[in-house]
């Protein structure tokens, strides 16, 4: 212990010898973590986020495919599905696109017709539609319209104009799933969507049991003609993969960065200069045995890549939870203007917290062992003359 | 001199520790205030939908659950929502495959 | 009779370079006494830093045997070889080889720290041997502040801080005016006195030429071409 302390002493006297180089490799090491971990961060808090509910799918989608693309599915299709054993429920689901040229940008527009004061809790200001042409937004819509709960919004359809009743308006709590939101009744969100009765754009299926999924979906396959039928576990992987390929290019796109950084610490580090040259012949001479030599260095390495690792995570989380992640974000979700309010939650924990810090430390007192272990083998008598 | 330096590595330590433990105790407060926000499931109850509104303008990707499964990681000509991912790794066949009608033998694989 | 300090038997370095090869250090056959000051002389290029190299267990020899007051170093590992120079020997370079950036205290006391850092009495001494040395105001100072007389004076004091009983010297002299190199030299002679075997390498007849130098062995391409007996 007292030797670790010692040698740990000398290769902070080391660092100051060398503080230039060392700062610059802390700094380097401090943004190459903080690029990385603010990706990490963010897909991460979004996988946790739809997580968090994704059991709230229901067990099996059931779409209508004409020409090979999904279609609109006729409402009494429910009825056939209806008495399958272990079918619990069949709803059909009404929602679609619909590009608002105000602002240019699609939202998304539902119908539903469950209602009821807990679920008023929804929305932060008013409640949720109960009838007629009473709709409820998301806050990115609400605040690009400049709408409140009271007003009026209007949709053109073609050369008419429909005009909606705005009962409630979603909170930055819920953004992240209702900041393009349009919610209505059935019948009016028919209208909006421009859909037709007795026509749903899908069904959503809940079972007794999940594992009869597989079964389920065969006689539905059977019974309708064109069914698609989706299991939830497979949506599962959807979601997943949609995270997976984005974060999976952002990262893709900072490995430049990192090898120029691993590279140009693996030169500042092997490249030892006459003088760590010296440095190292001296301690031999005076009686230091190779470990110890190589212990100091790996020491230096290690106070270097934590204080960049450490500092590049702080960074990280600051830029991702405190500062919504600008640039970030838009590479990473895209375009649009109905950005959802980021008040994401971190899913950081100890174990990922530590086994992030553990994947840069440990590669790169790593990579700077090779060149400390080949500095320390160095014949002694060589190394005071400089290697000559 | 010498209990200077280990002074320095010590404030280095700790700090350190500090930033760490900020972060972990920031993240599982923010965790615990979003477990108390009763808006996410009253929503997901009313609308039956539980998709994130990531980026409303990629359809696909406002709904990637139900839109098109493959869709994450498609790349369509003409598309309105392009988003080229799918250039160097395929999807896993089971998500193409999705819902194609069973084989002539009967059995779903 | 008590073991010699060092004794070195038909030891040979050989340096293989393509074809070529090259004895730095070619059959030498020496044994010095403890507490005597001995002188390896010769021009540039003879071999007695090489020699002074093997003595003091920095370089392997390629054949022949070295050994420490009756140990042979000769094939000790790395591990054990750094023991033996650790607890036996001190050695002062040719070119100085304090670290700059570092006082000229931590300098001294850099042999201390593997075994866990300096300990009480060796930073006393350590302050001693300076004090002692002349170096009292430079104690704190920075090694690249000192003068080259300063700084050899300190590499002595650095070889000395654990009390070796052998001092080995690359070039003691070189580089200082005359009146440090005879304040060094009679440094060494105290030492000398008080029991320290001292072997110096130089071609400094400063140091040679000295009367009360215990043998002078000369040496030419490798190998010693006069050892004559000590002056009486």
């Amino acid at each position: 212990m007292r030797r670790q302390l010692a040698l740990i002493h000398f290769a902070l006297g080391g660092l100051q010898r060398r503080a230039s180089k060392s700062v610059a490799l802390v700094l380097g090491l401090t943004l190459v973590v903080g690029l990385f971990g603010s990706t990490l961060l963010l897909t991460d808090a979004l996988r946790r986020e739809y997580e968090l509910l994704a059991d709230r799918m229901p067990d099996l989608t059931v779409q209508r495919l004409v020409a090979g693309r999904p279609s609109l599915i006729p409402e009494a299709t429910a009825l056939m599905i209806d008495d399958i054993p272990t079918v619990r429920d069949v709803e059909a689901r009404v929602w679609g696109y619909y590009f608002f040229t105000a602002i240019e940008s699609n939202v998304t527009i539902l119908g539903t017709e469950r209602d009821g004061e807990s679920l008023d809790v929804a929305v932060e200001d008013g409640r949720l539609p109960r009838a007629g042409n009473e709709v409820a937004i998301g806050n990115g819509l609400a605040d690009l319209l400049g709408l409140r709960v009271g007003d009026e919004m209007g949709i053109p359809l073609g050369t008419e104009v429909v005009f909606s009743e705005v009962v409630g308006v979603f909170g930055d709590d819920s953004s992240i799933r209702s900041a393009d939101l349009i919610v209505a009744r059935p019948a009016h969100a028919r209208v909006l969507l421009g859909m037709a009765e007795g026509w749903a754009t899908d069904l959503a299926i809940d079972l007794t049991t999940q594992d009869e999924a597989a079964v389920v979906a065969e006689h539905i396959a059977e019974r309708m003609e064109g069914a698609r039928v989706l299991d939830r576990r497979l949506l599962r992987r959807t979601y997943e993969l949609t995270f997976d390929t984005r974060g999976g290019l952002m990262a893709l796109l900072l490995v430049p960065a990192l090898a120029a950084f691993l590279l140009l610490a693996w030169e500042r580090l092997s490249g030892l200069g006459d003088a760590e040259q010296r440095e190292i012949g001296v301690l031999k001479a005076v009686g230091w045995a190779t470990s110890d030599v190589l212990l100091a260095r790996i020491w230096e390495s290690v106070v270097i890549a934590t204080l960049g690792a450490v500092s590049g995570l702080g960074l990280a989380y600051v830029y991702v939870f405190f500062l919504g992640a600008p640039g970030l974000s838009d590479a990473l979700l895209g375009w649009s203007n109905l950005r959802p309010a980021m008040q994401l939650a971190p899913a950081i924990d100890p174990l990922q917290a530590f086994s992030l810090l553990g994947a840069v430390i440990v590669p790169f007192v790593a990579v700077s062992v090779v060149p400390a272990w080949r500095a320390a083998m160095i014949d002694p008598d060589r190394a005071m003359r400089g290697g000559r | 001199m010498g209990s200077r330096r280990l002074l320095a590595l010590g404030i280095g330590v700790v700090l350190c520790a500090a930033v760490l433990t900020s972060v972990l105790v920031h993240a599982a407060k923010r965790r615990s205030v979003r477990a108390g926000q009763r808006a996410h499931g009253a929503l997901v109850d009313a609308t039956g939908m539980t998709d994130l509104a990531l980026s409303s303008s990629a359809r696909w990707l406002r709904h990637p659950s139900l839109s098109e499964p493959g869709a994450a990681t498609a790349d369509l000509p003409s598309s309105l929502d392009v988003d080229p991912a799918g250039a160097l790794i395929g999807p896993p066949t089971e998500i193409l495959r999705s819902g194609a009608p069973a084989p002539a033998d009967g059995v779903q694989r | 009779m008590s073991a010699p300090a060092i004794a070195v038997t038909q030891v040979r370095k050989r340096y293989v370079d393509g074809n070529r090869r090259l004895d730095a250090v070619a059959e030498v056959d020496l044994e010095i006494p403890e507490g005597a000051l001995w002188v390896l002389c010769g021009p540039s290029g003879s071999g007695k830093t090489t020699l002074l190299g093997l003595m003091g267990a920095m370089v392997a020899p390629t054949s022949g045997t070295v050994e420490i007051h009756g140990q042979d170093v000769t094939h000790l590992r790395d591990h054990h070889r750094t023991q033996v120079r650790r607890e036996r020997l001190g050695f002062v370079f040719q070119d100085l080889q304090l670290i700059s950036g570092m006082s000229v205290l931590e300098n001294v006391l850099l042999p201390c720290v593997p075994s866990g850092g300096a300990s009480a009495e060796d930073a006393a001494r350590a302050r001693e041997l300076l004090v002692r040395f002349g170096l009292k105001g430079e104690i704190e100072a920075r090694a690249e502040r000192l003068s080259g007389g300063q700084r050899q004076r300190a590499a002595i004091a650095r070889a000395l801080v654990l009390q070796p009983k052998i001092l080995l010297l690359d070039e003691p002299t070189a580089h200082l005016d005359t009146a440090n190199a005879l304040e060094v030299v009679s440094l060494l002679f105290e030492l000398r006195d008080e029991g320290t075997t001292v072997v110096c390498a130089t071609h400094d007849p400063r140091l040679s030429d000295d009367e009360r130098v215990d043998r002078v062995v000369s040496m030419c391409d490798g190998a010693v071409v006069s050892d004559p007996e000590p002056q009486a």
